[in-house]
C-alpha cells in the first residue's frame, strides 16, 4: 500500500492533507480552549493526544462544535463523556467505539452485563488524562459494586484491596458469554488459573467440588477462614447430614473446653481427617475399615 | 536493621534529589516521567505474632523502596514499575509498544501470604515430604518438647512476558509464557489412628511449578472477526507423596503416607468468531472451546497404617481403638498406574438485536460437558481378621461427568424520561453421571429497571426469580431424607435496589441494598439446610471541596442467617427420643435417630471515615483515616433434644448433658486507624509519614484453648473418656487471630 502511494505520487497530497488535518485540529482546541481551560489542558497530557499529535481536534470525540458555540454551550449541543452528559451511555460508547470495536477485548461488548446496565466507557475510564489502557484499580469497580465491597473488607478475601489480585484478573468488564463476564468457560475453570494443585484429574473426585467452586466457596469475601460459605462442620454438613452420628453436630457444649468435646466439631472439624476435600490420589484400604486411612473418603 | 528515622527523613530526600534531580532524565528523542520512592516501613513486630495483620504483605521493618519510569512519543510507549523492591510482595513490569499496533510486557510478582505463624511440631523435616521425629527426644505428650518451629505461609511468585500485535492489519497476534512458583508450608490434618477421634498436624510442603504458555491468532473482515487461541499448562509438584511417623504407631519405621497436589498437564484449544450487520442491528457471536487434563500417576500397592491388635498393647493409651502397632496391608487394585484424563469441551452461541428503535435484545444459548475417561480402579472387597473378624467392602473410584446446557433470552428498552427497563428468562439444565443428585433443571427469570432523568440522582431496581427442579435417586432407608444442598430442589428469590444522589455540588451519596432467600427442596423433607436469607445495607458518602478537604464514609451490614434441620444418631443406651421434631413419615429417624432444628447466624459490618486536608495549597496535606470490620456469629437450637449428647466419665459412667447454643462463632473486630501526611519540599520532591495502628481481637467456641492439644493435657480435662477425648496433636494453627499493630512509614519522593 505505501509502494502504491509512492508510485502514484501520492506522498505530497497526504503530507499537506495530515499538515492541514493538523493545523485544523490544533486550530478546533484553541477555538474550545477559550471556555475549557482546564479540559483542553488535561487532554494534552493525556494518552490519546500523546498518540494521536495534532491529528484529532476535540471534534473527533465530541462531535462537531458549531451549534455547541452558537448555542453558548450547553451539554445538549455537544457529546459530553461527563456523568450530566446529556447523551445515553450508548451513544457516549458508540463514540468510543467508532475506534476502539476492532479490539479483541470489546468482541463481546454487546453481550456484556455493563453495556446492557447502561454503564458507558467513560464510567471507567478517563479520556483526557491518567493510563487508560491501566488495569482498572479496584476501587473504579467499587465505587459500584458497593456490596463487593463490603465482602472484600471480610477478614478472609482475595488481595484485592491490598492491590495484588485485579478484578479483571477474574472478570471481563468489557463483556463475556459467561455469568459474572467472567474470563474462562465457568467458575472452576477460571480458579484453576491461579489454583492449578486443585486441577485434579483425582483418583477419587469430590464431584461438588469437580462442578462448581462456588458450593464451598464465596470468592470476594466471607467472615469465614478460606473464602468459605459457612464453616466446617456445618458446611459439610449441608450435604454430609447425619455424618458421623451425633458426634458431628455442634452445639455449645461439645466446644473445646467442654467434656463432649469432639474432634469432628471444633477447631479444623471435619478437616482434621477429611484433608482432601479437592480429591485425593491415597489408595482404598478397605481392610483397614475403610476410611480411616483412604483416599475414597478423602482423608489422605 | 537500626535505622534512624531522622537518618532516612536526612538521607532520602538527598539521594533522590541527588541522583534523579540533576536534569531532565532523557531516553534518546524521549522524554522520560515517572517518581523514585525510598523510606522505611517500621513496625513493633505484630507480624510475628499473628498472622491476620496484614496477611498479604510484608511487614516487617525495612527499606522501601519503589519507581515508575514512563515515556511517551509520536504513540510508543514505555514504562517501567517496581514497587517494594526486595520485599516478600515486591512487584516489577516492563510494558511498552505502539498504540494500535503492537504491545508488550515483562513482569514479575510475588504473593505473600501469612496463614498462620508460630507454629510449632513434633516432627523434624519440616519442608520436605519426609516427616519424622525421634521419640528417645520428643515426647509426642508433652508439647514442651516439641521444638520445630515454622510458620504457615505460602508465596506466589510469578514472572514472564506477553506480547500482542494489533495493528490495522485484518491479523492479530497473542503470545505469552509465565511460570508460577508456589513454596512455603501449609498445615493438614491427619486421621492418626483407626479411631476417628485421633489426629495429628502435619506441616505439608509447598512447592509447586506452574509452566503457562498461551498463543492467539485473530482475523478481521469488514463485518467480522475470528479469533483462535490456544494454552498450555504443566503442574509439578515436587512432593506429590509424602510420608510421616504416625505418633499413634508402636512402629519406628513404617512410616505413613498421604498423597498431595497430583502433577497434571492441561490444554486448551478455542475458538471465538463474531459477525455483524445482520439484519435488525444484530450481531451474532459464537464461541467453542476444547480442553484436556491429564496426568499419570503410579498407585501404591501397600498401604501402611496403625491397627491395633491387642487390646492394651497399643501406644499411648493402651486402648486398642487407639492407635497400635504398624500394619502394611495389599491392596489389590486392578491398576497399578492411575492415568488421568479429563476432558471439557464448550460452545456458545449468542445474538444480540436492535430490532426497534430503544430496544436490545439477547439470545444466548451455552453448553459445556465435562467428561471424565480416567483410569477405573477397583479395590476389591474381602475377609479380615485383625482387630475383628468380618468382612470388607470394596469400592470403585466414581469419574464424576456431568453436562450443562443453558437457553436465555433478555431484553432492555429505553422508555421516555431517561428511564430504562429489562426482563429476561433462562433456562439451565445440567445433568450428572453421580449417584445422587442426577438432573437439576432451573427456570429464572428478572426484571429491572434504571432510571436517570434527573441529574441529582440515578437508581436502578431488579428482582430475579430462580425455581430449580431436582431429580435424585433415593439412597437407602434411613438415608431418604439426605440432599446435598447445591444438587436439591430449590426456590430462591433475590432482590436488588440501589440510587447515587448528588443532592448539592460535592457531594455523593450512594446505597444499595440487597437481599435473597432460599427455601431447600420446599415440596418434600430433607435433612440439612432447610432454608437461608441474607439481607444486605451499602452506603457510601463523599464530599469533596476541592482546596479545602475531602471526606468520605462508608458503611456495610450484612445479616445471613442458615436454618439448619440435623438428624442425630441414636445415642447407644438411651431409651426414648423425646423432644423430637421428626417428619411425620420419617419413621425410621423415630426409631434410630432424633432431629433437631437450628438456626447460625453471621452479622457482619464494615465500616469507616476518611478526612484528608490540604492544609497548605500544594505545600502540606494532612489526612486521617478510620474503619472497622466485625463479625458476630452465633448458632441458636430452636428445638432442644433431652437426650444431648453424651460423654464417658473415668469411672465409666455416661453422662448426658444438654446441648447449648454457640455465642462465638468466628466473632472478629478488626480496628485500624491512620495519620499520614506530605509536604512537598520542591516541585519535585516531597516526604510522607504515616502511621497506623491496627489491632484485631478473635472469639470463637471451637478454637478457645486451640493450641498443642496432646493427650496427657487431654487426659486431665476432664477425666479420660473412652470416646470423646480429643486426640489431637496440633501446631498451633488458628491460635494467632489477635494483634496489636503499630506501623510507621517514611518516604521521599521524588517525581520527574
Amino acid at each position: 500500500m505505501i509502494n502504491s502511494i509512492v508510485r502514484k505520487g501520492l506522498l505530497p497530497v497526504l503530507a499537506v492533507g495530515f499538515l492541514l488535518l493538523g493545523q485544523s485540529a490544533v486550530a478546533a482546541e484553541m477555538k474550545c480552549k477559550e471556555c475549557h481551560e482546564g479540559q483542553v489542558t488535561s487532554f494534552q497530557g493525556s494518552h490519546h493526544a500523546k498518540s494521536w499529535g495534532d491529528s484529532h481536534s476535540c471534534e473527533a470525540c465530541h462531535g462537531a462544535t458549531d451549534a455547541h458555540i452558537k448555542a453558548g454551550g450547553g451539554k445538549e449541543t455537544i457529546i459530553s463523556f461527563a456523568k450530566k452528559s446529556a447523551q445515553s451511555a450508548e451513544a457516549q460508547s458508540k463514540q468510543c467505539l467508532t475506534c476502539h470495536a476492532t479490539m479483541k477485548a470489546l468482541q463481546f461488548w454487546t453481550m456484556g452485563k455493563h453495556k446492557q446496565n447502561g454503564v458507558s466507557c467513560a464510567s471507567c475510564h478517563q479520556t483526557h488524562g491518567g493510563k487508560m489502557a491501566e488495569k482498572p484499580k479496584a476501587e473504579t469497580c467499587l465505587a459500584c459494586h458497593k456490596d463487593i465491597k463490603s465482602q472484600l473488607n471480610k477478614s478472609s478475601h482475595h488481595p484485592v484491596i491490598e492491590g495484588k489480585v485485579s478484578c479483571a484478573d477474574c472478570h471481563n468488564p468489557h463483556g463475556s458469554p459467561t455469568h459474572g463476564m467472567l474470563k474462562a468457560d465457568n467458575v472452576n475453570q477460571l480458579c484453576y488459573k491461579c489454583h492449578a494443585d486443585k486441577r485434579g484429574p483425582f483418583l477419587w473426585e469430590h464431584s461438588p467440588v469437580e462442578e462448581n467452586c462456588l458450593a464451598c466457596h464465596t470468592p470476594h469475601g466471607s467472615q469465614h477462614a478460606k473464602l468459605l460459605t459457612a464453616r466446617a462442620p456445618q458446611l459439610c454438613e449441608n450435604c454430609h447430614s447425619g455424618a458421623h452420628g451425633a458426634g458431628a453436630n455442634p452445639d455449645g457444649n461439645q466446644a473445646f473446653g467442654k467434656p463432649t468435646r469432639f474432634k469432628q466439631v471444633f477447631g479444623r472439624a471435619c478437616l482434621n481427617c477429611h484433608n482432601h476435600i479437592h480429591g485425593s490420589m491415597a489408595p482404598h484400604d478397605a481392610q483397614n475399615n475403610g476410611e480411616y486411612t483412604s483416599g475414597k473418603y478423602l482423608v489422605r | 536493621m537500626n535505622i534512624k528515622i531522622r537518618h532516612v527523613m536526612i538521607a532520602a530526600p538527598l539521594f533522590l534529589q541527588t541522583t534523579l534531580g540533576m536534569a531532565a532524565l532523557k531516553l534518546g528523542d524521549f522524554d522520560l516521567s515517572g517518581n523514585a520512592d525510598l523510606g522505611v516501613q517500621l513496625s513493633n513486630g505484630a507480624e510475628t505474632k499473628s498472622s491476620k495483620f496484614r496477611p498479604y504483605e510484608d511487614v516487617r521493618k525495612s527499606v522501601l523502596a519503589g519507581a515508575s519510569v514512563g515515556t511517551e512519543k509520536d504513540g510508543y510507549h514505555l514504562d517501567f514499575d517496581a514497587s517494594r523492591i526486595a520485599l516478600k510482595d515486591q512487584s516489577y513490569s516492563l510494558s511498552g509498544g505502539k498504540y494500535g499496533m503492537f504491545k508488550y510486557n515483562v513482569f514479575f510478582d510475588s504473593i505473600y501470604h501469612k496463614s498462620s505463624v508460630n507454629n510449632t511440631t513434633l516432627f523434624s523435616g519440616v519442608g520436605t515430604g519426609v516427616l519424622t521425629y525421634d521419640a528417645a527426644v520428643v515426647d509426642t505428650t508433652n508439647a514442651d518438647s516439641w521444638t520445630t518451629k515454622f510458620d504457615y505461609t505460602t508465596t506466589k511468585k510469578k514472572y514472564g512476558v506477553e506480547a500482542s500485535y494489533f495493528s490495522d492489519a485484518p491479523y492479530s497476534l497473542d503470545l505469552g509464557f509465565n511460570q508460577v512458583k508456589d513454596s512455603g508450608i501449609k498445615v493438614i490434618g491427619v486421621n492418626g489412628g483407626i479411631a476417628s477421634t485421633q489426629g495429628v498436624e502435619i506441616p505439608e510442603p509447598v512447592d509447586y511449578t506452574t509452566n503457562n504458555f498461551n498463543a492467539g491468532v485473530g482475523y478481521r473482515g469488514n463485518d467480522w472477526a475470528v479469533n483462535v487461541d490456544g494454552s498450555m499448562s504443566n503442574f509439578s509438584n515436587a512432593n506429590q507423596w509424602m510420608t510421616f511417623r504416625n505418633p499413634y504407631a508402636t512402629a519406628v519405621d513404617s512410616p505413613e503416607t498421604i498423597s498431595n497436589a497430583p502433577n497434571n498437564a492441561y490444554k486448551k484449544i478455542g475458538l471465538q468468531a463474531n459477525y455483524k450487520n445482520l439484519p435488525l442491528e444484530s450481531m451474532l457471536v459464537g464461541k467453542v472451546n476444547y480442553s484436556k487434563l491429564t496426568n499419570s500417576c503410579a498407585l501404591p500397592a501397600t498401604w501402611t497404617h496403625t491397627k491395633a491388635t491387642t487390646a492394651g498393647t497399643a501406644t499411648p493409651y493402651g486402648d486398642s481403638r487407639y492407635g497400635g502397632a504398624s500394619v502394611t496391608d495389599t491392596l489389590n487394585a486392578s491398576a497399578d498406574t492411575f492415568v488421568g484424563d479429563v476432558s471439557y469441551a464448550a460452545a456458545g452461541l449468542a445474538l444480540t438485536s436492535n430490532p426497534v428503535a430503544d430496544l436490545d435484545t439477547k439470545l444466548y444459548a451455552n453448553y459445556l460437558r465435562k467428561y471424565n475417561k480416567s483410569t477405573e480402579v477397583t479395590y476389591p472387597s474381602g475377609t479380615r481378621t485383625k482387630p475383628t473378624a468380618g468382612t470388607y467392602t470394596g469400592y470403585l473410584n466414581e469419574l464424576y461427568t456431568y453436562n450443562k446446557s443453558i437457553a436465555g433470552a433478555e431484553a432492555g428498552y429505553r422508555l421516555s424520561f431517561a428511564t430504562r427497563v429489562g426482563a429476561g428468562y433462562e433456562f439451565l439444565r445440567i445433568h450428572r453421571e453421580r449417584d445422587d443428585g442426577v438432573r437439576n433443571i432451573d427456570n429464572t427469570w428478572f426484571v429491572q429497571a434504571r432510571n436517570s432523568y434527573f441529574d441529582f440522582i440515578d437508581f436502578n431496581v431488579r428482582y430475579q426469580k430462580l425455581g430449580r427442579s431436582a431429580e435424585w435417586e433415593a439412597k437407602t432407608v434411613g438415608t431418604n431424607y439426605y440432599r446435598a444442598t447445591d444438587v436439591t430442589a430449590k426456590k430462591q428469590e433475590r432482590a436488588s435496589a440501589g440510587f447515587d444522589l448528588t443532592p448539592i455540588e460535592h457531594l455523593e451519596v450512594g446505597f444499595e441494598t440487597t437481599y435473597q432467600s432460599s427455601i431447600y427442596n420446599p415440596d418434600g423433607i430433607m435433612y440439612g439446610r432447610q432454608k437461608d436469607r441474607t439481607i444486605g445495607y451499602f452506603a457510601d458518602v463523599t464530599y469533596d471541596l476541592p482546596r479545602w478537604f475531602k471526606v468520605n464514609t462508608f458503611l456495610g451490614r450484612t445479616r445471613a442467617t442458615n436454618s439448619v434441620l440435623r438428624r442425630l444418631s441414636k445415642q447407644a443406651g438411651s431409651a426414648v427420643l423425646t423432644g423430637m421434631n421428626a417428619p411425620a413419615d420419617a419413621a425410621d429417624d423415630q426409631v434410630n435417630g432424633h432431629l433437631i432444628t437450628y438456626d447460625e447466624t453471621a452479622l457482619t459490618y464494615d465500616y469507616g471515615v476518611g478526612f484528608e486536608v490540604p492544609v497548605i495549597e500544594k505545600k502540606l496535606s494532612v489526612g486521617f483515616g478510620w474503619q472497622q470490620a466485625k463479625n458476630k456469629g452465633n448458632i441458636a437450637l430452636n428445638t432442644a433434644s433431652t437426650q444431648g449428647v453424651s460423654y464417658t466419665t473415668s469411672t465409666g459412667a455416661v453422662v448426658y448433658v444438654p446441648r447449648e447454643n454457640i455465642e462465638n462463632w468466628d466473632n472478629y473486630l478488626e480496628t485500624a486507624f491512620r495519620i499520614s501526611t506530605k509536604y512537598e519540599i520542591t516541585s519535585n520532591l516531597s516526604a510522607s509519614l504515616g502511621y497506623t495502628y491496627q489491632w484485631r481481637t478473635y472469639n470463637d467456641t471451637f478454637f478457645d484453648g486451640y493450641y498443642n492439644v496432646n493427650q496427657s493435657q487431654a487426659k486431665t480435662v476432664p477425666a479420660a473418656s473412652s470416646a470423646s477425648i480429643p486426640d489431637l496433636l496440633v501446631t498451633g494453627v488458628g491460635n494467632d487471630n489477635n494483634f496489636k499493630a503499630h506501623t510507621a512509614v517514611i518516604t521521599a519522593s521524588y517525581s520527574f
